[in-house]
């Protein structure tokens, strides 16, 4: 929990710290989501960004099985909430189950759930929490639902439309396109 | 509804998200019938655009659309009932359940279009290779059908410079079969779109134009090919058997009642029949896969294909690639920003031009940011990002 939130206060500060190092017009509170100023993504697109990260191997294999990196490595801007390789393993039987190729179709629909349209940051995240002085917070997925994204016990918290609930742990990925911020679950309920 | 209503704002985001960071934007006329007001155009290329492109320009729509009333022309028979042929003429108001784009005066005949119903499209016009442009309430974009609402259509331009290639995008809409993107790249003047939609040629300075339409979804009829081939007649073993079927319809956001998944479908049954399905994303809508027949498809740019969009290859109709997710959000300007956007979320290189500030936030969704008033929380104007 300390280190999670110190992760948010952290990329509060640097986005911060870029920001002072440039003329921007925009005001600190643009700055501070990751705005204006902020360091810039890495050049690669996010299926990439994805991939690189040994966190979330996982979840890159399940973006190349359902054949959706040309969405995440494709020029309109996504940001997914990445489930971590032990948050896949969590899942268990019926996780794996998931993960076979006949039931790809399943997966795809699952996957999409994590992945909501534009770019967050977790500076995003946090100005919007704080901002919205303790009411959760709404996200369009690019499934079936709404997520939900509260902060409790000073976690960030992200809910999917079934009620399923992951933390955001300390692993994200950026990428030209988006972003990756990882959770330790999935945001949809695997009987 | 939500999903209905996306395929229109599908065609417009679904453009946008093709273009890349550097292009250009439309400026949005303002009001029925009429055009011109209302655009803002600001950023670097390019000074004022016109307001609503020029009269017969098929990149146009926005201002001089009238009512901006495509002839949606019905349900195709015998085909698949999204598939009707907008007209693109400046009025007219069709029967069927589409909404399509088009409708832009005195447009190219039969080309698709936007189906709007008191709507005004307010905006638009080919897409010039300046900067941006913004629609402004004043003239709201919306467009009724059935009592729906949908979003402004926007007619995405600037794939003109990427026509290279003829590849063909098909849009399918989780639970909606939208799609119909009328494409007019250098590469695809003239190009007959199947079912015999003309996706006319354009004359806009090498600019392109997207139109969209799309309905309430409607399971294809029968037993889908593939099935009925791998099982011998569509008696698939244990179809039967809820065990065999370990995600519910609702996994998809289809009602779980008269539907089953299997296989990468969803099949409607009655009993050990089955009457109609639906081809899923990574089932039959696969890289690889054959487009199923009945759906349609039309020329797109090359560069991208409902809520999904997937690349064909077009001498084969073969699926090579998924290409990209909308939302199916419906924003009307002057209305407020439908839930969902509760977080700063525009795309990075845009950042600097759109920071939430204390008198307008930002959002972005399918290829726009729209600017909100932080206070009413009421969309201000829709900023189509042709990148």
């Amino acid at each position: 929990m300390i280190k999670t939130s110190r992760a948010f206060v952290l990329g509060l500060a640097l986005s911060g710290l870029a920001a002072g190092c440039q003329r921007h017009d925009a005001s600190p509170e643009a700055r501070a989501s990751g705005g204006p100023g902020a360091a810039a993504p890495a050049q690669v697109t996010l299926d990439a960004a994805i991939g690189k990260s040994a966190q979330f191997s996982a979840l890159a294999e399940i973006i190349r099985q359902t054949g959706l990196a040309g969405v995440l490595g494709g020029k309109a801007s996504y940001t997914v909430f990445a489930p971590t390789n032990a948050a896949f393993d969590k899942l268990g039987e019926p996780g794996r189950a998931l993960r076979q190729p006949e039931q790809r179709a399943a997966l795809a629909a699952l996957l999409r759930e994590h992945i909501v349209p534009g770019m967050l940051t977790l500076g995003d995240l946090n100005q919007a929490l704080e901002r919205s002085s303790g009411k959760p917070l709404k996200l369009r997925s690019m499934g079936k639902g709404t997520l939900t994204v509260s902060r409790e016990e000073g976690k960030i918290m992200v809910s999917g439309a079934d009620g399923a609930k992951a933390a955001l742990t300390n692993d994200s990925a950026t990428a030209r396109n988006g972003s990756a911020l990882g959770i330790d679950g999935v945001l949809r309920k695997v009987a | 509804m939500r999903r209905f209503i996306a395929k229109t704002a599908l065609a417009a985001g679904a453009a946008a998200l093709a273009l890349t960071m550097t292009s250009p934007v439309v400026a949005g006329p303002g009001g029925k019938g009429g055009g011109g007001g209302g655009g803002e155009a600001h950023g670097g290329g390019g000074g004022k655009h016109e307001g609503g492109g020029g009269p017969g320009s098929p990149g146009g729509g926005g201002g001089h659309g009238d009512h901006g009333n495509g002839n949606g022309g019905g349900m195709r028979g015998g085909g698949s009932p999204w598939a009707g042929g907008g007209e693109g003429r400046g009025h007219g108001h069709g029967g069927g359940p589409q909404f399509g784009g088009g409708g832009h005066g005195g447009g190219r005949g039969g080309e698709r279009g936007p189906r709007m119903h008191e709507a005004q499209r307010h905006e638009r016009g080919p897409a010039r290779q300046h900067g941006w442009a913004e629609r402004h309430a004043g003239a709201r974009g919306r467009m009724a059908q059935g009592g729906r609402r949908a979003h402004d259509q926007q007619s995405p331009g600037a794939a003109g410079k990427h026509g290279q290639g003829a590849m063909r995008a098909a849009a399918v809409g989780a639970g909606v079969v939208a799609g119909a993107a009328a494409f007019h790249g250098a590469a695809e003047r003239g190009a007959r779109a199947p079912g015999g939609q003309f996706a006319g040629p354009a004359d806009n300075g090498g600019q392109a134009r997207v139109s969209f339409r799309g309905e309430r979804p409607t399971f294809l009829g029968g037993c889908p090919p593939g099935l009925a081939k791998k099982y011998n007649g569509c008696n698939p073993p244990g179809l039967v058997k809820s065990s065999a079927v370990p995600w519910q319809p609702d996994w998809w956001g289809y009602p779980d009642s008269g539907y089953r998944y299997f296989d990468g479908y969803l099949l409607r049954t009655s009993g050990p029949a089955v009457l109609g399905y639906v081809p899923l994303l990574g089932g039959p809508l696969f890289i690889g896969e054959i487009w199923p027949a009945a759906y349609e498809t039309a020329p797109v740019p090359a560069y991208y294909s409902d809520d999904t969009f997937y690349r064909l290859e077009p001498r084969t109709n073969r699926i090579v690639g998924v290409a990209g997710f909308l939302t199916g959000d419906e924003f009307v300007v002057g209305e407020p920003m439908p839930v969902g956007y509760d977080v700063y979320n525009v795309p990075w290189d845009y950042r600097d031009r759109y920071a939430d500030g204390p008198d307008a936030w930002y959002r972005y969704a399918d290829g726009y940011v729209y600017r909100i008033d932080p206070k009413t929380m009421l969309i201000l104007a829709a900023i189509q990002l042709l990148t």
